[in-house]
């Protein structure tokens, strides 16, 4: 499942964002959505992040919600070289992020399965330490796809 | 997009994520969520269910209790909560979520995505 959810085309290499908003603006950029679907998606993910922060520690984030305005699953994958100020639980900056959206009733509990496993992942890819390290866009996908198949 | 399918989406939104919160499965994922913060949010959700038209209100409330959610998105052409088919005539329309509609089969709010 999260195999097929990276995608080129989501992932964002080199995140300019230097705030919490901006990086999750950012984020959802690749997500190609239309003025009024990307403002409501914007809304869900800052009151989600409002109840908790989904920096998890160890420089990752992972912002998440579902939305009537999706109409499907959604992964984007981003890297920020300097860090991100995200309020993550151990206050560190966040380097690596994985931002998932979902439509309100996708099938069962799908959608939790999958965030599953992208903190899997996640914390695969801490294990490697290598994620700040991949020389061009193209090694840091193939990374991303190696960790992916591990989970 | 009509004002109050905007607060609908809202609504909804808030009350999957209040869901998620409370739930075994969610939880066990490690994700901080603070108390007082659903609280907060719990509260916000109020405020723009206030802000609704009170007839429209009631019947989201009534389709969540039967469905668990009171809109669901229309994708291609589907009802996803029902799965009926919107004939194409009807898809094709181009004042869609300009007023608040509802599925003929199954009765629920929708957006058109
Ligand atoms: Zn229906």
């Amino acid at each position: 499942m999260i195999g097929e959810l990276l995608k080129k085309d989501r992932i964002i290499y080199n995140m300019k964002a230097k705030s919490k908003d901006e990086a999750l603006k950012e984020l959802i950029e690749p997500l190609n959505l239309s003025d009024e679907r990307r403002k409501v998606v914007l809304e869900a993910l800052r009151k989600r992040e409002a109840i908790g922060s989904t920096g998890i520690g160890h420089g990752i984030a992972i912002p998440h919600t579902r939305s009537v305005v999706l109409d499907s699953v959604a992964l984007v994958v981003g890297r920020s070289k300097e860090g991100v100020d995200f309020d993550a639980l151990d206050g560190k900056p966040v380097h690596l992020f994985f931002l998932l959206v979902a439509p309100p009733n996708d099938p069962g509990t799908k959608y939790l399965i999958t965030l599953g496993e992208v903190a899997r992942m996640a914390k695969k890819l801490i294990e490697k330490d290598e994620y700040l390290k991949t020389a061009d866009e193209e090694a840091f996908f193939k990374l991303l796809k190696e960790v992916a198949g591990e989970v | 997009m009509d004002d109050v399918i905007e607060k609908l989406i809202a609504l909804n939104d808030i009350d999957a994520m209040l869901k998620d919160a409370e739930s075994e499965e969610y939880r066990s994922l490690g994700f901080e969520t603070k108390e007082e913060c659903i609280e907060k949010l719990k509260k916000m959700r109020e405020e723009i269910a206030s802000s609704i038209p009170r007839q429209v209100v009631k019947r989201y409330e009534k389709l969540r209790r039967k469905y668990g959610r009171g809109i669901a998105p229309v994708v291609n052409s589907v009802c996803t909560n029902c799965f009926m088919q919107f004939p194409t005539e009807v898809a094709s329309r181009t004042d869609k979520n300009q007023k608040v509609e509802f599925c003929p089969n199954c009765g629920i709010i929708i957006y058109w995505t």
